[in-house]
């Protein structure tokens, strides 16, 4: 070959390697990884006729339903189907009202140094995505503001209510309400753009995109932000994260009985419990979504390990001890000394998901544990785990969990009694709490499911029920005390800015002294 | 436009051809048949090692290492509850059985168990002594025999120690078997060698009163000594198989090893590591075997640590870029140690290690292992001199400081120094200026 005709391979190459360089830039690279974490979460169902725009609290607020002021008479006569102090135990209790403050507390403030972000927090995407609302969009934020959207409100009403233009005036407007109100759950959500919070499955997925992580949604605590501050993101359990918000609604069976007609719950119908199962599958399937969206990302495609906030924290978070419990305890047979396991706690109460169908448990339960196997292997084959081959293996427990989630959501899948008496017994089988040994998260989720299956029986069992009856709840309370004092099974309440660092650091205390050979004594009291 | 969609039909997959790397670098064979290790027993005869005299005198070399050695222990150790614990979470069988744990605790790989037994014996310093055992008496005997290890030569003295107490290509400490349950590594070469029970009489070129800068000599040597083998160990770990990659004892222990209790001594973890521009919540590299040679190694030598640090930084270190790297470095302290051997450690030099040492309050505050490389610098180099009375009671303080970081009961070969406060330290640090 002449030197000319060497010189002629120059041009290609050029332009192949600006075109190489082109897909490798920053910005290209977001957008593929964005494509790509659209692979693992499905387009998310928009209503058909509702337009965007995000309400501030002031919607919600003065002289309307939900500031402790309930109106005098409703549409046609029908009582009113909220509790009407909404506004009033959201100002006083809940965190997410805080949660944009919280960004501007000492904490936070050093957070956003450490991260070197801009000094103002309203311009932390990655933080305000879940601490407050992310318009995203220039003109759509500056029509919510016209609407009072504020971002200071944090995790506001719409946040999870649905951030439409039509819903809000027209359940709220007696002339409107009163086309609004005898419409289906799911016409509200798809004509006006009210999300159906009442169905466990679009509430679980809700919750968990900020509690578990939504890579499309860009909601996800990194190790970054973590070292840099963060608190450790706590083990999810439905259930209990709703009455502990606390629940700014009722029940459905704490409603009347027209009411519980006119918005479904069939008689003799225990929905905390397929709240619980429901929220233990999503929180599984989503945490494997996060976990698949970030192994095929581009990032990690092009060699970085996945981010280590999948991974077991306190694997690594521990002090080194020669007398150390977990010298005691060894390794599982199948897993390899030194290698860093998943978070472990989203695995655990999908076992209980799985026995509440009778029929499909046995053979569930061995298609899952396989499953589980499958990606513990593929976490330790290397350390910070083989990317591909864990986001091969996530899939399918995605599509197990998926799967799971969508049977127990069935409207037809309704739990009694003896559903609930059956899973609260069946605790002591499949967790074998005597005898094993559980991280701490993985506790509180099993003592959690327990406490609602327990709480819900006594509950369901006062005939005619439509106020809480305490004495009973209150001997569940003092049963549960060995474990509440172990795991504060009790989530803090609302409270200001950094007050709340007395409370992470009790956490702390309990994780760091968590001992799983003592905590077996504990749980013996399963029954 | 149709010579462009032609050339770069044909030029794309000819660019990856080039672009692949070639598989010509295949190394021609070893040939020859490594000379064989023959056991402690051929050298223990009363007449030649074994004449049971004073400890340490000469001609009772084997008695003194079979009397007080820990090396003659090393194979009883894989008996004893760490080691069979350690085995159980390895997969079971046993550690006296293991060619990982016979590699350091016997006589080295594929030898007979009566061998093994000897525990670290003779030949696993002076060299497998099938060749050399009948002549090495002699006069006139060749040095170069095969097998025989020159031990007179410093710089070799500080490499044989280094085959097992940092690790080589066959022989390592990695973080599954920490994992599994032993101790890390934490080797110094002047320490190590000062409370060593030696079984050989100081000649006269390293006669202490005729070589009053010794101290600072082992010091040096075995800083660069250690240092390469960790340099040359990493790039070993970086150029093996993907599955280990990235090995977690290249990192500091300390950096994930914490409970989460103590905010701000992470918070200001953080703040540290992003001065230095790094971002919170990554891993640093170990400190233990690179913090002096990056505080008194040359230009050039701390090129190649910024950059093997930049990369370790990742998540998952580009191993072709460290494994480069490493070498590098580890062939510029081969010629540092050379240099250290032979070197006059005056006065005036010593005044400016300590210097350099006391000076930096920053690597103090980085953790525990930072603090003790400084400490066992400045202990060893106050040695070389005449030493006041007042650096012994400033040693003893930092001593203290730093085993007072073990909580109370430890065992420190697993514990970690939890409760070292580098405010403690400082202070003492600067009395050495």
């Amino acid at each position: 070959m002449s030197f000319i005709m060497r010189w002629k391979w120059a041009g290609p190459a050029v332009v192949v390697w600006l075109l190489l360089g082109w897909l490798g830039s920053p910005h290209v690279r977001a957008q593929k990884d964005k494509e790509l974490a659209g692979d693992v979460y499905p387009t998310p169902v928009e209503p058909t006729t509702a337009s965007k725009l995000y309400y501030g609290v002031a919607a919600c607020q003065g002289g309307s339903c939900h500031d402790g002021k309930p109106p005098v008479s409703w549409v046609d006569g029908k009582q009113v189907n909220v509790r009407c102090d909404e506004l009033i135990r959201w100002k006083k209790y809940d965190k997410h009202d805080n949660a944009f403050l919280s960004l501007q507390s000492p904490r936070g403030k050093r957070m956003g140094q450490l991260l070197g972000y801009d000094p103002d927090p309203k311009t932390w995407k990655t933080c305000l995505t879940c601490h407050a609302v992310w318009i995203g969009d220039d003109k759509l934020e500056k029509a919510s503001k016209e609407v009072n959207f504020k971002v200071e409100e944090g995790v506001n009403c719409v946040a999870c209510h649905g951030h439409y233009e039509e819903w809000v005036p027209s359940h709220s407007i007696l002339v409107t309400a009163r086309k609004f109100r005898p419409l289906s759950r799911s016409e509200k959500w798809s004509k006006y753009g009210m999300i159906d919070l009442k169905d466990p499955l679009k509430r679980a997925e809700l919750c968990a995109s900020c509690h578990v992580g939504n890579m499309a949604q860009e909601k996800f605590v990194t190790h970054e932000m973590y070292a840099a501050g963060h608190p450790p993101l706590p083990s999810f359990e439905l259930a209990t994260f709703s009455n502990e918000m606390p629940r700014h609604w009722q029940l459905l069976r704490e409603k009347s009985p027209a009411l519980q007609k006119e918005i479904g719950l069939s008689p003799g119908e225990l929905e905390e419990t397929k709240l619980l199962l429901i929220g233990a599958a999503v929180a599984l399937r989503d945490n494997m979504r996060l976990l698949q969206a970030d192994a095929v990302s581009n990032h990690v495609k092009n060699g970085d390990g996945l981010d280590i906030a999948h991974f077991d924290c306190y694997a690594c978070h521990h002090d080194l001890k020669a007398d150390s419990w977990r010298l005691k305890r060894g390794y599982d047979k199948n897993r390899k000394p030194g290698r860093v396991g998943l978070r472990p706690w989203s695995v655990e109460l999908v076992k209980l998901a799985i026995a509440a169908d009778e029929k499909t448990a046995s053979t569930r339960s061995a298609e899952y544990e396989k499953l589980v196997a499958d990606l513990n292997k593929v976490f330790d084959s290397r350390p910070y785990g083989n990317p591909t081959e864990v986001a091969a293996a996530a899939k399918k427990l995605d599509k197990f969990a998926h799967e799971l989630a969508l049977s127990l959501s069935s409207p037809k899948r309704i739990f009694k009694v003896d559903d609930t008496t059956r899973l609260l017994k069946a605790i002591p089988t499949i967790y074998e709490p005597a005898t094993k040994l559980y991280d701490y998260d993985s506790a509180r989720q099993i003592s959690w499911a327990h406490e609602i299956l327990k709480k819900e029986l006594v509950r369901i069992r006062i005939p005619g029920e439509v106020q809480e009856d305490n004495s009973n709840l209150v001997a569940v309370d003092v049963e549960l005390k060995g474990i509440n004092d172990l795991l504060r099974l009790r989530l803090p309440r609302k409270s200001t800015g950094e007050s709340l660092s007395s409370e992470y650091q009790t956490t702390l205390e309990r994780i760091s002294k968590w001992d799983p050979f003592r905590a077996r004594s504990v749980f013996a009291s399963f029954k | 436009m149709r010579f462009l969609i032609v050339t770069t039909a044909i030029g794309l997959p000819l660019l990856l051809c080039f672009a692949t790397p070639s598989r010509s670098d295949v190394r021609p064979g070893v040939l020859l048949v490594p000379p064989v290790t023959v056991g402690v027993a051929s050298c223990a005869a009363g007449s030649c090692h074994h004449g049971n005299g004073n400890l340490g005198s000469k001609g009772s070399e084997y008695s003194t290492w079979i009397a007080i050695d820990p090396h003659a222990k090393a194979y009883r150790a894989l008996f004893n509850a760490d080691s069979r614990r350690i085995q159980k979470n390895l997969g079971g069988g046993n550690a006296h059985e293991n060619p990982t744990c016979l590699a350091c605790h016997g006589m080295g790989q594929d030898l007979p168990a009566s061998i093994q037994a000897d525990g670290v014996g003779c030949e696993q310093c002076h060299g497998p002594a099938e060749k050399w055992k009948s002549s090495h008496y002699l006069p006139g005997f060749d040095r170069s025999t095969t097998g025989f290890v020159d031990l007179r030569e410093l710089g070799s003295r500080a490499d044989s120690c280094m085959k097992c107490h940092v690790g080589d290509e066959t022989r390592e400490v990695n973080h599954d078997l920490i994992a599994a349950g032993h101790p890390r590594l934490k080797f110094e070469f002047a320490a190590y060698y000062a409370n060593y029970p030696r079984h050989w009489t100081y000649r006269e070129n390293e006669e202490r009163s005729l070589l009053p800068d010794q101290e600072a000599r082992l010091w040096v040597v075995g800083q660069a000594a250690s240092a390469r083998a960790a340099l040359d160990l990493l790039a070993t770990r970086a150029e093996r198989s993907e599955k280990n990659w990235p090995e977690f004892a290249e990192y500091d222990c300390a950096s994930c090893h914490h409970d989460l209790l103590d905010e701000s001594s992470r918070r200001d973890r953080a703040s540290r590591m992003v001065a230095k521009g790094r971002k919170p919540g990554e891993l640093p590299w170990a400190d233990w075997y690179h913090v002096v040679p990056r505080l008194t190694g040359s230009q050039a030598l701390r090129i190649r640590y910024a950059a093997i640090e930049n990369e370790m930084a990742r998540r998952v270190p580009r191993a072709k870029d460290v494994a480069r790297e490493a070498r590098a470095a580890a062939t510029l302290l081969r010629a540092d140690l050379s240099a250290a051997v032979t070197a006059k450690y005056a006065a005036e030099q010593v005044n400016r290690l300590t210097t350099t040492l006391a000076r930096r309050d920053d690597v103090a505050a980085d953790g525990w292992d930072s603090a003790a490389q400084l400490y066992l610098g400045l202990a060893a180099l106050s040695a070389t001199r005449d030493v006041p009375v007042d650096r012994k009671a400033d040693l003893k303080a930092m001593r203290d400081v730093l085993y007072g970081s073990y909580k109370p009961g430890a065992r420190s070969l697993y514990d970690l120094p939890t409760k070292y406060d580098p405010k403690k330290l400082i202070p003492l640090l600067k009395k050495f200026e």
